[in-house]
């Protein structure tokens, strides 16, 4: 049965919000990570732009969620239960996303908590929590580019 | 009308809103996320899908994010009186989020049956409320515990990477 035209836009809508939250996500992150990669250990600590981009990235977060939601919404009953390569696939990706949430949230605990520690605590940990958040980041993406072409 | 009194006990601050954006956000995502995981991986994820309205499953997880926002606001407030500063997991860290989970709980089901009631012409589901009110809190309060123990552990390491008092509340 042809969906209908209105609801095919809505999916790709959709579909073009859930691309940008990742991008906003796992961009605003990597960015992050380089900066830190490249600047000394002794040099200032960008604490308060990292709370900001905590703000966005949750931000993105629910956008994220919400409009995987609609994606699974627009799949209908062509969605795949485990046991296929499209369902293993998608069962491993929410397990990452599942990993990947507690990570941000302790993340952000500590860009809160570094806004009143020494700068020469926040550089170090900082690089780790965005190096972590965005290799795991990047993983689950790959298995996105996987779902969308499988 | 009397002036305020200098010795009186100053209100508490209020609390961080980063940490109460990003629990809130970490809360419904990951219940979301956590629901679809358990009906992939050992049940029918084709009922949910096939379902699934886009714009009503939207406009619910919005509800549950921001009703979930005010909940976390209220309960951080809460614990922030009884402890100021950075929270750590206690007695007033479970209870708040109990209390105020059980409240999220039983709301969330209020905006559902009421958005069916009037989206699909059925007022008669409304009379669900009475019945169903209980299982909502109940559920609800289990539902902010789990998270209590999830959010103690993530907030003990931040305090373990990050030793000290750590920063004062401070918003943005």
């Amino acid at each position: 049965m042809m969906a209908a035209p209105g609801s095919e836009v809505v999916a790709l809508v959709v579909r073009a919000t859930h691309v940008l939250g990742m991008a906003v996500l796992l961009g605003g992150a990597a960015l992050l990570w380089f900066h830190l990669l490249l600047s000394r250990d002794d040099e200032a600590a960008p604490t308060a732009i990292a709370r900001r981009l905590e703000w966005v990235s949750w931000g993105a977060v629910g956008v994220l969620v919400m409009t995987g939601l609609g994606n699974l919404g627009a799949l209908g009953e062509g969605a795949a239960g485990p046991g296929s390569p499209w369902g293993d696939a998608f069962l491993g990706k929410i397990v990452l996303v599942a990993a990947l949430l507690p990570l941000l949230l302790f993340r952000t605990l500590v860009v809160v908590r570094l806004a009143g520690a020494s700068q020469a605590t926040a550089g170090p940990v900082l690089k780790w929590c965005y190096g972590t958040t965005v290799l795991l980041g990047g993983v689950i993406l790959g298995a996105a580019v996987f779902l969308s072409h499988a | 009308m009397e002036p305020p009194s200098s010795s009186a006990t100053p209100d508490p601050p209020a609390p961080d809103l980063l940490l109460v954006w990003s629990l809130a956000a970490f809360h419904a995502a990951f219940l979301m996320v956590a629901l679809v995981l358990i009906l992939q991986a050992f049940g029918d994820i084709q009922a949910l899908t096939g379902s699934l309205n886009t714009a009503a499953g939207i406009a619910l997880y919005l509800a549950l994010w921001g009703l979930t926002g005010w909940t976390t606001y209220r309960a951080a407030a809460d614990v922030g009186r009884v402890e100021p500063g950075f929270p750590r997991f206690g007695a007033a860290f479970l209870g708040n989020a109990i209390r105020w989970g059980g409240l999220n709980g039983f709301l969330f089901l209020t905006m559902l049956l009421v958005v069916t009631a009037i989206g699909f012409r059925i007022p008669q589901i409304l009379l669900a409320l009475p019945v169903a009110a209980l299982p909502a809190l109940i559920v609800g309060g289990l539902l902010g515990a789990a998270f209590a123990v999830i959010d103690g552990l993530l907030l003990h390491a931040a305090h373990r990477v990050v030793p000290g008092e750590g920063a004062p509340p401070g918003n943005p």
